[in-house]
Order: C-alpha cells, then sequence, then structure tokens
C-alpha cells in the first residue's frame, strides 16, 4: 500500500467517523429526528386576548432537560390477572371497551367490582361499580384528611399498586380534597330567568359524598402535568376505598437536549405559540410562577416520550385589576 | 342488581302511555313518557374558527370527533338504533335542534325526540346574561339564532332522558340555578361548573354507559358514566356537575342496560351531582 493510498483511508475514515457522530451531537441539540411536540389542549370557552405581566421570580435556570423513553407496558390477561388477584378478584379477564382494555369482573350478590387495564398505557382503574358508594343517599361517615391519606397509602401498598418511585423525600405527596358532593337546591323564580345577574342558587340540604387523594407525581425532581398526569384514591363511608385511577407509565432516560429559556418561551406564550385560556373581561394575566414540567398524555393514547414543557400558573385581572379568576398556560420548552 | 330486559322495558313503556291516556295527559303540551324507541343524538361543533365571534379563540380540535364517537358507540353497541338518531356536525348542527317548540326551535324533531343527546361546543356569555350554546351557522334568523339561552331550551316534554352538555360552565354556581328551568321531564343534564377541555371524551362516556362484551365489562349508570368518562382526559381543574329531577334518577341507566327511572314531574327542586377530577 503506497503512503498516498494509507493517508486516503485515513481521510475516508476520520470523514465517515465525523458524519457518523455528527447526528448524535444534533441529536443532543434538536433532539434529532424524535417528535417531542405537545398536543395541548383547548377550553371550551372563547378566550379573551389580554395582556401579561410577568411577576415571577426563580426561572428555571436549565439550559438543557433530560427526555424520557416509555417503556412499553406489557399489558395481558395475565398480568391483569396478578393485578386482581392481589385485589382478591378471582377467575378470568378479558378484553372490553373496543378491545382497550383487559378487565376483571367481581360480582358479588351484594357489591360488583370492576379492574380495568388500558392496553396503551398499563394504566389501572379499580372501582366498585354497584352499588354507588360515590354518592350515598345518606351523609357519610368520612375519615380525617390524614385518616383518609393513610388508608389510601396501606391499599396501593397491599394491592401493589404503589409505585417506589411515588415516594419523594421521605414521603408521599399526596394531596386530600373533597371528591364529589351532593345537594339538593331550589330553583330561581321564573321571573328573573330571562334577566342578567350572578343568582347563586339556595341550597336546601348538602354534603360531602366522599374524599379524593390526589397523588403528585415527579420525574427528576419535576412535576409531571397533562392529561395523563392522573392518580387518584377516591374514599367513602367508614373510609372504604371506592375507586383508583393510577396513570403511571414507566420512563427511562433518552436523551439530553436543548431547551429554550424562560423569557424565549414567556414570548412564545404571549404571542400565542403556547396554550392558554382567559375569560373574556380578563384584561391582564398576571404570571407569578414559571415552571419546567414533564408532559403526560392521556391514559388512551400511546406515548413514546415524555418531554419537558413550561407551564405558566398566575392570575386573570378584570379591568378593575380585580381577580377573576387563576390562570394556566403552557408552552413547549425543547427547541 | 337487577338488569332490565329489553321486553319488561316495552312493557312500562306501554303502562306509562296507558296510565297517560286514561289520565288525559296525552295530548297537553306536557307528555312525561318514553316512546319506546330508543335513539341518540349528537352534535359536534369545531369548525368555529371562520366565525366572526369565535375567530381569536380558535378552533375545537376534539369536538366533532368526539361527539360521533359517542353517537357511533350507541348506535353499534346498544339498543340505540331507532332511526330518530341524528349527528350532526359544525354548521349542520343548529340551535333549533335544540331550542324548545313553543320558541320556534325543532327540539321535538331533535334533541327532545331522541333518549340521550350529546352536545360539544363552545358555550359563553358573549351576548347573553348567561353562559349559552353557542353553534356556528343558523338560516332563519325568525327562528334561530347562534346562541341557544337557558330560557330557550325545555327538555323531556317530548323524548329527552339524558343530556350531556361537554362545554364550559354551563352548570356553574352562577348559571346553574338558569339552565335548571331546562328541566321539563328529562332525569339528567349532565355538564360542568368549571371550564371543560376539548378532549375526545365522547367514546369514553359510551365506553362505560354500555356492557358491549357481557363476561367482563359492565354498564355504568348515567351519572357514572359521565363523571368517569370525562374524568379520563378532563385536568384536575376541572369540576364536572349532574342535575336531576329525583335523587333516583341519579341511578339511572340508559335503556337496555339497566333501571330507568321513572319520568319525574318537574318541581321547585333538584338534586345536584358534582365530582372532581383526578
Amino acid at each position: 500500500m503506497t503512503r498516498k493510498e494509507i493517508i486516503g483511508i485515513i481521510i475516508a475514515v476520520l470523514l465517515i467517523a465525523a458524519g457518523g457522530s455528527y447526528p448524535l451531537y444534533s441529536d443532543l441539540l434538536r433532539g434529532g429526528d424524535a417528535d417531542f411536540g405537545v398536543d395541548f389542549p383547548s377550553v371550551e370557552a372563547p378566550s379573551g386576548n389580554p395582556g401579561f405581566e410577568l411577576d415571577a421570580t426563580d426561572l428555571p435556570p436549565n439550559n438543557t432537560m433530560m427526555v424520557y423513553k416509555v417503556e412499553k407496558p406489557v399489558v395481558t390477561t395475565d398480568s391483569v390477572r396478578e393485578i386482581g388477584r392481589r385485589l382478591g378478584f378471582e377467575g378470568g379477564a378479558g378484553y372490553i371497551d373496543r378491545e382497550t382494555k383487559i378487565a376483571m369482573l367481581d360480582e358479588g350478590a351484594e357489591e360488583v367490582r370492576q379492574l380495568s387495564v388500558w392496553i396503551n398505557s398499563g394504566a389501572v382503574e379499580y372501582a366498585i361499580v354497584y352499588p354507588d358508594k360515590l354518592y350515598p343517599p345518606e351523609p357519610p361517615n368520612l375519615p380525617s384528611e390524614e385518616e383518609a391519606r393513610q388508608i389510601a397509602i396501606d391499599f396501593l401498598a397491599q394491592s401493589g399498586l404503589l409505585p417506589a418511585d411515588a415516594r419523594v423525600g421521605g414521603s408521599y405527596e399526596a394531596e386530600v380534597v373533597t371528591g364529589g358532593t351532593y345537594a339538593i337546591e331550589e330553583e330561581v323564580p321564573e321571573e328573573v330567568l330571562e334577566g342578567g345577574g350572578e343568582i347563586r342558587p339556595e341550597v336546601v340540604e348538602e354534603y360531602v359524598t366522599h374524599l379524593l387523594v390526589r397523588f403528585h407525581r415527579q420525574i427528576d425532581g419535576f412535576p409531571v402535568t397533562g392529561s395523563g398526569n392522573k392518580f387518584g384514591v377516591r374514599i367513602g363511608d367508614e373510609g372504604e376505598v371506592i375507586t383508583i385511577l393510577k396513570v403511571w407509565r414507566e420512563v427511562t432516560p433518552y436523551n439530553e437536549v436543548v431547551i429554550n429559556t424562560p423569557e424565549q418561551a414567556y414570548k412564545e406564550l404571549k404571542s400565542g405559540a403556547g396554550s392558554y385560556y382567559a375569560p373574556l373581561d380578563c384584561e391582564k394575566v398576571v404570571v407569578e410562577q414559571v415552571y419546567l414540567a414533564y408532559w403526560m398524555e392521556p391514559l388512551d393514547e400511546h406515548q413514546e416520550y415524555v418531554v419537558p414543557v413550561y407551564e405558566f400558573k398566575g392570575k386573570c385581572l378584570d379591568k378593575d385589576g380585580e381577580y377573576l379568576e387563576d390562570f394556566t398556560g403552557w408552552c413547549e420548552a425543547v427547541k | 342488581m337487577s338488569r332490565k330486559p329489553f321486553s319488561i322495558h316495552l312493557i312500562r313503556v306501554v303502562l306509562v302511555v296507558s296510565i297517560l291516556a286514561a289520565t288525559g295527559l296525552l295530548g297537553t303540551s306536557t307528555v312525561y313518557a318514553d316512546d319506546g324507541d330508543e335513539s341518540v343524538g349528537a352534535a359536534g361543533l369545531g369548525d368555529y374558527n371562520g366565525d366572526g365571534d369565535y375567530k381569536d379563540s380558535g378552533d375545537l380540535d376534539y369536538a366533532v370527533e368526539s361527539a360521533e364517537g359517542f353517537y357511533d358507540y350507541l348506535r353499534l353497541y346498544s339498543c340505540f338504533e331507532c332511526s330518530d338518531s341524528f349527528f350532526k356536525r359544525d354548521n349542520y348542527a343548529r340551535e333549533s335542534h335544540f331550542k324548545r317548540d313553543d320558541y320556534g326551535g325543532l327540539d321535538y324533531m331533535y334533541a327532545d325526540d331522541v333518549d340521550i343527546c350529546w352536545f360539544q361546543g363552545h358555550s359563553s356569555k358573549l351576548y347573553t346574561p348567561h353562559h349559552a350554546l353557542s353553534f356556528i351557522y343558523y338560516e332563519e334568523p325568525d327562528k334561530e339564532d347562534k346562541y341557544l339561552e337557558c330560557s330557550e331550551a325545555k327538555w323531556g316534554d317530548w323524548d329527552l332522558e339524558w343530556m350531556f352538555i361537554h362545554s364550559c360552565k354551563i352548570l356553574s354556581d352562577y348559571n346553574r340555578p338558569y339552565w335548571a328551568w331546562a328541566r321539563n321531564g328529562i332525569h339528567l343534564i349532565c355538564g360542568a361548573k368549571t371550564l371543560m377541555q376539548d378532549r375526545n371524551d365522547g367514546g369514553n362516556v359510551a365506553d362505560y354507559l354500555v356492557d358491549d362484551y357481557g363476561l367482563f365489562d359492565w354498564a355504568h349508570t348515567v351519572k357514572w358514566s359521565w363523571f368517569h368518562g370525562c374524568d379520563l382526559h378532563q385536568s384536575s381543574a376541572v369540576t364536572l356537575c349532574v342535575i336531576g329531577e329525583t335523587h333516583e334518577c341519579g341511578d339511572d341507566y340508559i335503556w337496555c342496560e339497566g333501571t330507568v327511572c321513572d319520568d319525574p314531574q318537574r318541581d321547585s327542586t333538584y338534586n345536584v351531582w358534582t365530582y372532581y377530577c383526578i
């Protein structure tokens, strides 16, 4: 082999190596060919076109963020039966609802329970579907908030539904709120029906029917948001667990990507590139918090990547500067 | 629980009609009876972009698909097969289809001529005192416009038992006392106290309503189906709401799937169930 041929081969190898490594570098910067787009929801009311004021401190300093790949869930009749076994279900499992879920049914004389697992996400729903214990005909004896939280954690742990990474900082990020209410109301007189004004209903009777324990997921210290951010336990009379809905896609680190600055994202939000809703009488939005979060798609959709987004929280003010309602907006973070 | 076979349902309808005939109630403007033909109606409005009132708000990408999903599912997997059924989208969905007949509306041919009905689209109080259902197009200005106000709805005097309104704030604390006046024999009106997101919820609600595979599936009540079917996609900021004439109506299943309360007589009070999404 001549000297020229050797030099030629070395140059060729170097060129091939450089060409091969470019996409990796490009991946780091832009996310490669993967689709990291986010389908933000619209709201079913016409939105106003308010002015914006940024009143947030501690803007995220991150230049890059990890994109996570969703592990394909393995949902089979056997895997569903295994979940069912831990919840006291017996017998077989089978496809329901256009073959989007695999379910088990436990039909007792006094009570019917159902377990469903979504094929696309592995999301689990457990429920006492009969009788309707979420809305009992008499006021229920509900546990305290702390008791409800512990009941939910214990039930999930016993049934194997409490994810290991639900534990944050030595405790569970769980919020206890009212889950449902029942009331009897008196209607407004007919003569005021066609007029304007804001009349609140006259309540004859009202009670809380069940509590809701919401678990808040974090990924690498960042909150999860979006329609697929759902993990809740509904608790009724005498502390009975009535329903569980758990969307918890398993994820693994995929790629570090460069993201927009919060200032760029805020600019995009104002220009309409992101997604927000403000009522028509909202003159000004005051953005009080800007933070990075991970977007989770609804439980019946196949999701390949979990990507970071900017979430904006604040308040809508009317023309007199009076508070109207809370504000939430989103904007894509990946460049 | 006992599930009601179709034959029993037919017998019940005949009995109700007979009793109404015997008591002279038939032929008056208030006829609280099911017509025995199970039918479904649905309207999805998404193409608001060309509309002057909404052009800044953008379209609703899922409204039509969602309404159609609800309609198709009930037609395919339940007994709601009657030819009275209708599905209307965008410009073809009109305010008059939901409007009471004594106000020039055609609800007796559409929304109130079916047993179960789904509306999905914008609502606003852009030009009305309270939130109104917003339509895109109208042809006969003496009979219709683009906003169905609460005073223009009177449901249940013909056939309608269950109305789903997938739209913002129709049953908010300020709107609910007014929209409660739309009750006229209807069993349940399902809506939201808060904003609702434009999501493809129609098929999910129908999934819960119908026991389509038997062995592992279960038909859920109308109230349960609305709450849980929407909760799959709606955010934790959304509070759903159902109002009904009686407490018993809150336990309704749809026809052929379980028990249905007797058609209720309207009175000055109504029942309210709220549900906070996860």
